[in-house]
């Protein structure tokens, strides 16, 4: 049917040869088959539409074009093919194709029930956990309802039964889900690593899930919680709390700058990792080792394509190419040009402490990123590196090493 | 994105401001806000005294907009340059934080960055008295704001 719940584009593929296997041989009928008072039918419909225009024959069953290109159409009597022929001519004529041209098949149902039944199946049908989409089908004469795969089609047949459609009027599949493209900075559960965190007055970006002392958390910037430094009960929201007003998850350890002792410079306040752990909230769904994977590597793209997954976690060496993913450039790499490098940063007296520097782009917002190598490009599975934080430019940022981030927040399960 | 159209207004009085009339780069969906971004310096300083910068954003609309500017504190850049030749950057080799921070302007209201200029280039030596201009750029999650350039004479 033309109004579809959801789109259908493709799922219909590989159903209109389906409708093959039942086909009338009926032959194009004589003039004398023209109903007594013809005119009518069609008069006022719209010449591109052809359900409207053959609504109206009796027992009009569905009309769509087989994968030759043939015109088909159900009609509970084959007798009505000429009525059928009439109330089409305008369409056909548009195309200028011969209404002779049309094949019959056997309709076991008329349209209006179709449509109807539709209706009544989608308050039900769509209500259920995994449906997908109800459709008043042309190319089978059924109702056919989508539901995900793995998802059980009983308690759809069941709501189907208790609307009194006939078991035999409806076709349940399994499909794939319809899914929105989502984004970085969009609304994602579980939450994976590489997306848009927001607390009060900024933006960051999520590093990646942990696990510390069976708490499940999300470690990101420790510039990133209210104060940088000390633990104050952050509250975080993922995307936005405009967007999802649920907070996912409260700051439970960022510990405080040292100075004078470690290498710490004069003057300066100093850790080893710009990192800092939250704690999620019973109600929010996280997923242990996954970082969002957009679409490609520097390509700005920050369209979620799929995940990667923590297998390992390493240390980064010169040369090697690093992996990041974060809310405003997306999935950036480039190689790592410096490591154990001390830092100041910009704008305060605090200094990173053995620090990694790699070539590759970076933007505000992407503070709290993760790093990772991934060894081999032909699958998804990523060793973790460590905890983005600063850019010089938009072409070089720093890093704090996942041996600095653990020897500062203890001991993590990332995967 | 920056309109291309700059506008350079000579302001009598002590100050020279660079004005660039442009539309920040708000989050997809969202329509672009009108507002300015403008460098202020004084028209002239005498030589080896410190010469104050205000890069100010303003909103020039009747409404709130946000902005998503980089940094914490707020990362904003200034060139100095002679001729063509850039003599201090304000961020050269700087390592900022990439956090983004969301100021909302009301309708009519600016937010000065502040910085004082020593008069000195990016590797500490003084520089000479004669005509400067000063530009400079707000980081964003997207392109920079900028301001157009606004002249600076240091007299001898």
């Amino acid at each position: 049917m033309r109004q579809h719940t959801v789109p259908l584009v493709g799922l219909v593929a590989g159903t209109v040869l389906l409708a093959s296997a039942c086909s009338d041989t009926t032959q194009p009928t004589s003039p004398s088959d023209l109903p007594d008072n013809p005119g009518p039918i069609g008069a006022l419909q719209q010449p591109d539409d052809p359900i409207a225009l053959a609504r109206q024959v009796p027992g009009f069953g569905g009309f769509f074009f087989d994968a030759q290109g043939t015109p088909t159409i159900y009609l509970k009597e084959a007798s009505r093919r000429v009525t059928a022929e009439r109330a089409l001519q305008p369409f056909f004529s548009v195309r200028g194709v011969s209404p002779t041209t049309m094949r019959v098949l056997k309709a076991d149902f008329d349209w209006q029930s179709l449509e109807r039944w539709q209706g009544q199946a989608s308050t039900q049908a769509l209500a259920t956990r995994g449906a997908v989409f109800v459709d008043a089908d042309e190319t089978t004469n059924r109702v056919r309802i989508g539901v995900e795969r793995g998802t059980s089609s009983a308690q759809v047949s069941a709501a189907i039964a208790r609307l009194g459609i006939p078991a035999s009027a409806v076709i349940v599949q399994e499909t794939e889900p319809v899914v929105q493209l989502a984004t970085l900075q969009d609304r994602i559960r579980p939450v994976p690593g590489g997306v848009q965190i927001n607390f009060p007055g900024f933006l960051c970006s999520l590093g990646f899930n942990a696990t510390r002392s069976g708490q499940r958390s999300f470690i990101t910037a420790s510039h990133c919680t209210n104060t940088q430094g000390g633990t104050e009960g952050t509250p975080y929201w993922q995307p936005t709390q405009t967007v999802e007003p649920n907070q996912i998850a409260t700051e439970v350890a960022d510990p405080r700058y040292f100075r004078r002792r470690n290498g710490c410079p004069n003057g300066r306040r100093c850790r080893f990792s710009d990192a800092s752990r939250a704690a999620y909230a019973g109600g929010t769904a996280s997923a242990l080792g996954s970082i969002a994977r957009t679409t490609g590597a520097n390509n700005s793209s920050l369209t979620i394509s799929g995940s990667f997954f923590v297998t390992a976690e390493g240390n980064p060496v010169v040369g090697q190419t690093a992996n990041k993913v974060g809310r405003t450039t997306g999935w950036t790499r480039g190689a790592i040009t410096a490591t154990c490098v001390n830092v100041n940063v910009s704008g305060s007296n605090i200094t990173q402490l053995c620090q990694t520097i790699v070539s590759a782009g970076v933007g505000g917002g992407d503070s709290g990123a993760p790093v990772f190598l991934q060894p081999n490009t032909n699958n998804n599975s990523v060793t973790l590196l460590g905890i983005l934080w600063g850019g010089s430019g938009s072409s070089i940022y720093v890093f704090s090493p996942i041996s600095n981030v653990e020897s500062e927040l203890g001991a993590l399960t990332t995967f | 994105m920056i309109r291309p159209i700059l506008l350079a207004l000579g302001v009598p009085g002590a100050l020279l401001v660079g004005v660039a009339e442009c539309r920040a780069t708000p989050p997809a969906g969202e329509r672009p806000d009108s507002m300015r971004v403008e460098i202020v310096v004084p028209r002239s300083v005498a030589a080896g005294r410190p010469v104050p910068v205000t890069l100010r954003i303003s909103n020039t609309s009747d409404r709130p907009i946000d902005l998503y500017l980089q940094g914490r504190p707020i990362a904003f850049d200034l060139t100095v340059q002679r001729g063509n030749e850039v003599v201090w950057r304000r961020l050269e080799g700087a390592t900022v934080s990439a956090i983004l921070q969301i100021r909302t302007l009301a309708p009519g209201e600016s937010l000065d960055l502040k910085e004082t200029w020593k008069q000195k280039n990016n590797a500490g030596r003084r520089v000479d008295p004669g005509d400067y201009t000063v530009s400079g750029s707000v980081l964003t999650d997207r392109e920079p704001l900028r301001t157009a350039p606004a002249d600076l004479r240091i007299s001898g």
